[in-house]
């Protein structure tokens, strides 16, 4: 009998396991988000360049309407590029985060055929959706320390504080989408009503205006939106030079590996339902 | 051994299955009780399953799926559509995740579901193979070197180069079935795509089928094309509504799956002794007699034939005895034929008989047969010296030098 190995043996048994996850899933996960960013642009004339201009353009609008149009001010600063700054360094990451939750989401049902065709852990690819808002949180992320660098601050190491919060987020977002994703599968309107509860979700929570603009009593309950959590860890470091409050951390920390399992989890259980929906 | 025998030893094909059967094959996929069951999903049950996930009704796919596949060979499965023949192959292949029973495969899977495209029609040719191999994890060295392979195999030219949207549906075939079975694989789950492209494009498809079975490979097609079957299938079974409803090998399980009238053997019939097997030796003279009962005073004609099958070239004729005429008077009888010096290299052979009458317009109406075409035949066991060959013709040549 010839050997028809040539090399490709799937090794099982031996490899390292990380909730359920193997070497290869990594090494798949890396090809899902190479396609999804190809996938993304492809037909465009500029392609790949469309990640990097859309959130520029969209954070230059925000730059000119705020900091030239309404001219506004944080309360107690001097110049509006501060309150851009300090816009910027909240818009940013809720940038990537809405673009994570949007792909995502749909990650599942926009790749039936994947899904029909190729035995996989479909978990992947939520996951991969939602890391894909690393490139606009990069773009944002360059954007606001060119803001800076132009308002005079010199840069400072505290910024790294910044790495767990991203980290962190992506945890946290990564779970609600396996969520979503799943549901999407079978109630497809989630993807259609999420864009509409992002931009609930946004003015809800003080990214737009500072917490200090809220009534009171809602500033308690603000104080733990996730979303300010996470603003607030990019705001401090970025433009106070300190780090975010331990407790912020350990919370969103709690947050995103409850959001992470249980997302996870909930997929698990639903992905066996998928064949009768794709 | 070629030229070293000045005699016999026409080098042509290969010597048929008789290796395989021979060494134990140890089976590649085995399932046991396969059960799959889709949910059936409404307004209400839908929430149910996101939120509560206990019982909601479900549509049976399959039940009680059973069977074995062996290195080497390719099981056959038949059935209409709708029969379950996808799903099965999905469960197989880890697609679906199987409701009842154990699945077992045992090696890497190349599998071909449908021709649908994995993914946007705005890749090139070229990115969506790329693209295939690394979700396959295909290194990367190793992607460039099948791409090439690939590309040539297709026969896309500069369409290769272009989007897939520009495709014809041949092209898109010839793309995807170049791809999918540019690894090799050795267990192929195949459904229904034998019969995708030109005849040249089908002729490789088959072409590159027999190499990798020849490699080793095994696997199952799901198909309703039944010649397709013959061709390639030793054995083969009937899905029906998620059952498995016949079983056997493929010509018999074809015959009663597309319902072919048998002759009844109310004129003439071989006799009820009439052995199973034939044993013979190679290169000996050998005499097979055979039984037969005639009931009605009428010409009866006799003819008989020696074929056998090859997987993935399907069956061929080695030895045909002409119909002539055994009988006119009711009785029993005993036909033999003689043939000197059985030309035949060991191995398992069909022996195919036929009893007929002259119809009207000269033509012969069947009154009894046993053969593959209708999934009765005998088998034809060949013992002796192995040779390369299948047929053993008595040839001389030599060879001889006419220019320097």
């Amino acid at each position: 009998m010839r050997s028809g190995d040539d090399g490709f043996v799937a090794v099982r048994g031996r490899t390292v396991q990380f909730l359920g996850f193997d070497r290869a899933d990594a090494r798949r996960l890396l090809n899902f988000l190479r396609m999804g960013l190809r996938d993304r642009f492809l037909g465009s004339t500029l392609g790949l360049v469309w990640a990097i201009v859309n959130p520029l353009l969209m954070m230059g609008i925000f730059t000119f309407v705020f900091a030239f149009v309404f001219r506004s001010r944080l309360p107690g600063a001097e110049t509006s590029l501060s309150f851009v700054i300090w816009l910027i360094s909240g818009y940013g990451p809720w940038l990537a985060i809405s673009d994570s939750l949007a792909t995502s989401t749909g990650s599942v049902t926009g790749n039936s055929g994947l899904v029909k065709n190729l035995a996989f852990k479909t978990e992947l690819l939520p996951i991969a959706g939602s890391l894909m808002g690393l490139v606009p949180l990069a773009v944002s992320t360059c954007y606001l320390v060119a803001l800076l660098v132009l308002s005079g601050t010199r840069p400072s190491l505290s910024w790294l504080a910044i790495l767990p919060v991203l980290l962190l987020q992506f945890v946290f977002i990564t779970g609600i989408g396996l969520c979503l994703a799943a549901v999407n599968v079978f109630v497809r309107d989630t993807v259609m009503v999420l864009p509409n509860v992002l931009m609930i979700l946004l003015f809800s929570s003080p990214i737009f205006y500072p917490l200090s603009e809220f009534p009171k009593t809602v500033q308690g309950v603000l104080q733990f939106h996730p979303f300010q959590v996470i603003a607030e860890g990019y705001r401090q470091p970025l433009l106070y030079r300190a780090w975010p409050a331990p407790w912020s951390l350990a919370y969103l920390a709690v947050l995103s590996a409850m959001a992470f399992l249980g997302g996870l989890v909930f997929f698990r259980k639903l992905k066996g339902y998928f064949d009768a929906r794709i | 051994m070629p030229g070293s025998s000045g005699a016999g030893g026409l080098l042509a094909t290969a010597v048929p299955g008789a290796a395989g059967e021979e060494t134990a094959a140890r089976s590649v996929i085995e399932c046991l009780d396969l059960g799959k069951t889709f949910v059936v999903l409404d307004g209400q049950s839908i929430w149910r399953v996101v939120f509560g996930g206990d019982s909601v009704k479900g549509f049976t796919a399959l039940r009680n799926v059973t069977l074995q596949v062996r290195q080497g060979e390719f099981l056959g499965v038949l059935g209409r559509n709708g029969a379950g023949k996808s799903t099965l192959l999905r469960t197989l292949g880890g697609v679906y995740a199987s409701t009842s029973g154990t699945v077992r495969v045992a090696g890497l899977v190349s599998s071909i579901y449908e021709l649908g495209m994995v993914g946007n029609q705005l890749l090139t040719g070229h990115d969506f193979a790329r693209r295939w191999l690394s979700l396959h994890g295909t290194g990367r060295r190793r992607v460039v070197r099948l791409l090439s392979e690939i590309a040539e195999f297709a026969e896309l030219g500069d369409y290769f180069d272009n989007p897939i949207y520009t495709y014809s549906a041949g092209m898109k075939a010839r793309l995807f079935f170049s791809v999918a079975t540019s690894l090799p694989g050795q267990i192929y789950l195949i459904d229904e795509v034998l019969s995708v492209g030109d005849e040249h494009f089908q002729t490789k498809c088959w072409r590159r089928l027999r190499e990798r079975l020849a490699a080793g490979a095994s696997g199952i097609l799901a198909t309703h094309d039944w010649t397709a079957v013959l061709k390639l299938c030793r054995e083969a079974c009937v899905l029906e509504r998620g059952r498995i409803v016949d079983r056997g090998s493929s010509p018999a399980v074809v015959q009663r799956y597309l319902g072919l009238p048998q002759p009844h053997g109310d004129a003439a019939a071989f006799a009820a002794h009439l052995p199973s097997v034939y044993c013979a030796l190679a290169e000996e003279d050998t005499t097979l007699s055979i039984p037969i009962d005639v009931k009605v005073a009428s010409p009866v004609w006799f003819a008989c034939s020696v074929e056998s099958f090859r997987q993935g070239i399907g069956w061929s004729h080695l030895l045909q005895v002409e119909p002539r005429p055994v009988a006119s008077t009711a009785g029993l009888y005993e036909v033999e034929v003689t043939i000197p010096s059985l030309p035949l290299s060991p191995g398992e052979y069909s022996l195919n008989l036929f009893l007929s009458e002259r119809g009207a317009e000269g033509t012969l109406v069947p009154l009894d047969v046993r053969s593959w075409t209708y999934g009765n035949d005998l088998a034809f066991a060949v013992a002796g010296k192995p040779r390369e060959s299948v047929t053993i013709l008595p040839l001389r040549w030599r060879g001889r030098q006419t220019q320097s």
